[in-house]
């Protein structure tokens, strides 16, 4: 392709050529001439000026978007979906699984005693141990195209397409593993004096006659079991 | 000459033009539905305050987002104002962004690009 005015320039060029060798019946003509060409000239100039203008703008205008979607979809704190996006990839895959027979699996995760923790140790770095146990979800699921999600203040949302309850009991076992390793101190915890997680985890072949939300609720019973059993487990649900 | 003065919309910039200081002000964002319409008259009063004045003339632009009809516009006004230089009027143009508006700066340099002889400064605020 030639460039983006070249076919204007040229335009020029070839009026340039024909004032250059006089090429007219009369001095009137030629005078005239020019002053079409000194117009257009300006006028050219003018359209490139405002396609760069409208060009730079609508990058600047781009950037903000994506920053916005980002901004819109991302918990700044740990980088997992935000609750509302989760639940709309929820619903996606919830379809999906329904229409190709599939299962699906829910994690619900809390960390064990962490007001306890926040109380001890302060909020920034409570933040900092979200931001840890964050990355402890996102290193065990990514081999599944799993989708995490921070439902609330300490609690967690783990999707897994395609995972049945055995492969959501693995991931669970290995995520309560990995937290345990990091070997973060909390003298305030009954469990360990370290951080731990509990994990109630359900899986099912959605149907239409199924109510998405009532999926959710499974796996937050389960979980409310895991943490009234010992914490630092994981529950699956029994329906 | 009377005043021109257009109160400020969301979408038109307000426009204060004093015809006895010379300061034009065009402040504001910019993207009318009907860019011709309202900026006949800007464009209007200035070619008639310059036929008509010999005073010192500055064009104050707080413009921090304008449309590329807008922008079209600006041009045309700037050449107009470049003629008057070359005519031997004396007119300044400060363009004027926030700081942190680098859309707005390097707008205000792509316009400074284009003219040779028409004072144009981008004027940084807080």
């Amino acid at each position: 392709m030639e460039k983006l005015f070249g076919k204007e320039r040229q335009v020029l060029k070839k009026a340039e050529e024909l004032l250059r060798t006089s090429q007219f019946d009369s001095d009137a003509d030629q005078k005239n001439y020019r002053i079409l060409y000194e117009e257009y000239k300006v006028l050219l100039r003018q359209s490139i000026r405002v396609v760069h203008l409208a060009d730079r703008v609508q990058l600047e205008l781009k950037t903000l978007l994506q920053e916005l979607e980002q901004i819109s979809k991302i918990d700044p704190l740990t980088k997992l979906y935000n609750r509302s996006f989760f639940m709309n990839c929820y619903l996606e895959e919830w379809k999906k699984a329904e229409q190709a027979e599939n299962s699906l699996s829910v994690l619900m995760v809390d960390i064990d005693f962490f007001k306890e923790y926040n109380d001890t140790y302060g909020h920034i770095q409570g933040d900092t141990c979200l931001q840890l146990i964050a990355e402890q979800f996102v290193k065990n699921i990514t081999a599944y195209h799993g989708l995490a999600g921070r439902f609330g203040g300490d609690e967690f949302i783990i999707l897994l397409p395609g995972t049945d309850l055995a492969g959501a009991e693995l991931v669970s076992e290995k995520i309560i593993q990995d937290v345990r390793d990091l070997q973060l101190e909390h003298t305030g915890s009954k469990t360990f004096g370290k951080v731990t997680v509990s994990i109630g985890a359900t899986a099912i072949i959605p149907t239409a006659d199924i109510p998405f939300m009532s999926f959710l609720q499974h796996a937050d019973q389960a979980l409310y079991q895991a943490k009234r059993a010992k914490k630092n487990n994981v529950k699956p649900y029994i329906g | 000459m009377q005043n021109l003065d257009v109160g400020e919309t969301i979408s038109t910039p307000l426009i204060h033009f004093d015809a006895t200081t010379g300061i034009l002000e065009i402040q504001g964002e910019s993207y009318p539905e009907n860019v011709s319409k309202f900026y006949a008259p800007v464009i209007d009063w200035i070619r008639a305050y310059l036929l008509d004045s010999n005073h010192d003339c500055v064009l104050k632009m707080n413009v921090p987002y304008f449309n590329s009809s807008s922008s079209k516009v600006f041009l045309i006004l700037f050449d107009l104002l470049e003629q008057n230089v070359q005519n031997g009027k004396r007119i300044h143009v400060k363009w004027i962004c926030a700081q942190e508006n680098e859309m707005a700066i390097e707008c205000g340099e792509e316009f400074k690009e284009d003219l040779t002889e028409l004072p144009f400064d981008i004027v940084l605020c807080e």
